[in-house]
């Protein structure tokens, strides 16, 4: 059911792109649905790796979210307007696209392992625990996740200051979502310190990965219910 | 001291320091900010809540980012950084180095150790030829080879401090060379770089560089797609002539790096205020927010106006509607209070008039004004070459780790080989096995010797 889905998804991603400004446009009208295919399609490519496919089991959650999410915007096609209408779009949408789904990653690597972890101390052993990477791996898996999104979180960031330099004449305004960008982007790289400097490892690194992802979520979600001020639109119509 | 410079340079201190940050931008969310509201929404607020924001802004809060706390957060954010960097670089300097002893493998460190059969000496130049082969730097010392791999990679520790203080140095040059203000400029008027000129008093810093282009903004042409303005150009002249544009997104730039951003446009209607014999009193291009349809206030000869415009205007039943947002066939709603007090209301076209007691209000016609954000700063390129460096070195010291691996010849015609690598143990456990078979069977095809 799911590749048939998938499918449909992009055969109606491609049509929309056609008919609207461009495929890379098309990706921005529909943000919210897009993410979660990306993490989907990130376990298609690592299909071959056997230990990374039950790793699916904890994104499955956060893609059904997203998805739900995704359904209830509004699915009307239109122009995309003047302001939007920048290279450093493409790279500032593209690159938040990859640090969120490495986070979003990160955080399903954090929930596999405190599931893991848990399960195979009981008396009763439930073989599925082995189906998922060894603690250790899935622990290394998790900062290098992090990583990765960190490094993307940072070229977000610098493509959207210039951007914003060329659209709204400064390059930081200390608008909410930039101050929670800036808020997400200290998180992890405190996340990574704590790993580097003091040892984290094992659970509590786990659970600084699933905590660390609630602030993408406030700027993601958050800061749009929360503040009418802010000059980042995520429902772009 | 040296306790003091400790704690200076403890993770302790980053984490509470970096938390008190995430604390105060908190409050920014919820605080009302001078920066970020309109200056008439903000003495509203503060004649709702007097004495809260009298103690709001003594402590800085209502201006959280520039706020003395979030100053001196800062300040001790870097001061935290500088002296943990001073206290690990020699340490690195030593790691990078390859000469100096070569540890023995069995000595501890090394969480993988292998043995394997060697015939005779050859052992170490058969293992040496798959470590280079594999991308290690390799140095040998009598009977022990040392095998590196991304050997500088430790040296992306400091450089990625390093860019937040070139983020520092490009955030401060910035601050202290910006000039910035707003002009509100129709089509038709020249921007002569007058600071009087501008809408409200600009910023100008200690280091900052005025404006010093002339030009005239000749024309404003916005594309409008189903309601939506997916363009907006403006053509502009120099007083010396030369031509040039400006788009949202596409800044008019100056050679003396003064930038001119296109922030918005809208309606200007041409409003003259008439005697009953038709004689002028008072008329201009009232420069107003009317394009999205919601009515805008001004005044007239001391008399309250409000004004609402139809860009595409149609009757619908009794009511004023627009077809459209793009300006095809533009009429005014005005509603104005005489001095009698009564109010007068009518939708003019352009040439039409409305009877106000004495006078007459006639819309002679309008044209595009534009708001222009203009700012010079130096310093951005140092800002986005610190996140550049912090990116790049973030990349080269955690994905392309180091690795490390000890190979000696024992006196037992066999070969230990021990391996290490920074961060990830689980991940270096394959690359170590993979070289061990290599080795194995490079041991394997050497010669016995008879």
């Amino acid at each position: 059911m799911a590749p048939t889905e998938a499918v449909f998804y992009w055969a109606a991603l491609a049509l929309y792109a056609l008919a609207s400004a461009g495929l890379v446009y098309a990706f921005v009208f529909r943000n919210e649905r897009f993410i979660p295919r990306m993490l989907v399609l990130t376990f298609a490519a690592s299909w071959r790796t056997p230990a990374l496919r039950a790793l699916s089991v904890g994104t499955v959650p956060l893609v059904v979210l997203l998805m739900g999410f995704g359904v209830t915007r509004n699915p009307t096609l239109g122009p995309l307007a003047a302001s939007l209408r920048s290279g450093w779009l493409v790279v500032h949408v593209f690159f938040a696209w990859l640090a969120f789904g490495a986070y979003g990653l990160a955080t399903a690597g954090g929930i596999a392992h405190e599931l893991k972890r848990r399960g195979v101390r009981r008396a009763e052993r439930n073989p599925a625990w082995d189906r998922l990477p060894a603690l250790e791996r899935l622990d290394e898996l998790i900062f290098r996740w992090i990583l990765f999104g960190f490094i993307a979180d940072t070229v977000m960031i610098a493509s959207g200051a210039i951007w914003a330099r060329d659209l709204w004449g400064s390059y930081w305004s200390w608008d909410p979502v930039e101050v929670w960008s800036l808020v997400v982007w200290l998180s992890y790289g405190l996340a990574i310190h704590l790993r580097l400097t003091r040892g984290w490892k094992g659970a509590p690194f786990a659970r600084v990965a699933i905590a660390a992802i609630t602030g993408m979520f406030v700027t993601f979600f958050g800061v749009s219910f929360m503040v009418e001020a802010s000059s980042h639109v995520f429902n772009v119509r | 001291m040296t306790r003091a410079l400790r704690r200076l340079a403890s993770l302790r201190l980053t984490i509470w320091v970096l938390a008190a940050l995430a604390v105060l931008f908190l409050a920014g969310l919820w605080i009302p900010q001078k920066a970020l509201f309109d200056r008439e929404g903000y003495l509203r607020w503060v004649a709702a809540n007097p004495s809260l924001s009298r103690v709001l802004d003594a402590t800085g809060l209502t201006d959280v980012y520039a706020s003395p706390i979030a100053i001196a957060l800062w300040v001790i954010f870097f001061a935290n950084l500088l002296a943990v960097m001073s206290a690990r670089f020699p340490v690195i300097l030593r790691r990078v180095a390859l000469s100096g002893p070569i540890p023995d493998p069995s000595s501890g460190g090394f969480p993988f150790v292998r043995r394997l059969p060697a015939q005779g000496p050859g052992g170490l130049d058969a293992a040496r030829v798959v470590l280079e082969r594999r991308g290690y730097r390799v140095r040998r010392d009598g009977e022990r080879l040392r095998a590196v791999r991304n050997r500088f990679s430790p040296l992306a520790t400091p450089a990625f401090h390093l860019s937040f203080v070139v983020i520092l140095a490009g955030g401060v040059a910035t601050s202290l060379t910006r000039f910035q203000g707003r002009v509100d400029l129709g089509v038709g008027e020249r921007f002569t770089g007058s600071l009087a000129q501008f809408v409200s008093r600009p910023h100008v810093a200690r280091f900052a560089t005025l404006p010093a282009e002339r030009f005239d903004v000749e024309a404003v042409a916005p594309t409008v797609v189903d309601e939506v303005p997916v363009r907006l150009e403006v053509a502009l002249r120099d007083v010396d002539g030369t031509a040039r544009s400006m788009e949202v997104n596409r800044p008019h730039c100056s050679d003396a790096g003064t930038c001119y951003v296109l922030e918005d446009a809208d309606v200007a209607p041409l409003l003259l205020v008439l005697d009953a014999e038709g004689r002028e009193l008072e008329g201009g291009y009232v420069r107003l927010k009317l394009i999205l349809g919601k009515p805008a206030q001004a005044r007239l000869m001391g008399l309250p106006l409000e004004v609402r415009l139809f860009p595409d205007w149609q009757r619908v039943g009794e009511e004023d509607a627009t077809r459209s947002r793009e300006m095809r066939n533009p009429a005014l709603q005005l509603a104005i209070v005489t001095e009698d007090g009564r109010t007068v209301r009518k939708t003019l076209r352009a040439g039409e008039e409305l009877a106000a007691g004495a006078y007459r209000i006639r819309f002679a016609g309008w044209r595009y004004w534009i708001q222009l954000f203009v700012r010079s700063e130096r310093g951005l390129g140092v800002l986005l070459s610190g996140f550049g460096l912090a990116a790049t070195s973030l990349a080269l010291r955690l994905l392309f780790f180091s690795r490390e691996l000890v190979v000696a010849l024992l006196p037992a015609d066999a070969v230990e080989i021990a391996g290490r690598a920074d961060y990830y143990r689980a991940l270096f456990s394959d690359e170590f096995e993979a070289v061990v078979r290599e080795v194995a069977t490079a041991l394997a095809a050497i010669p016995r010797v008879a």
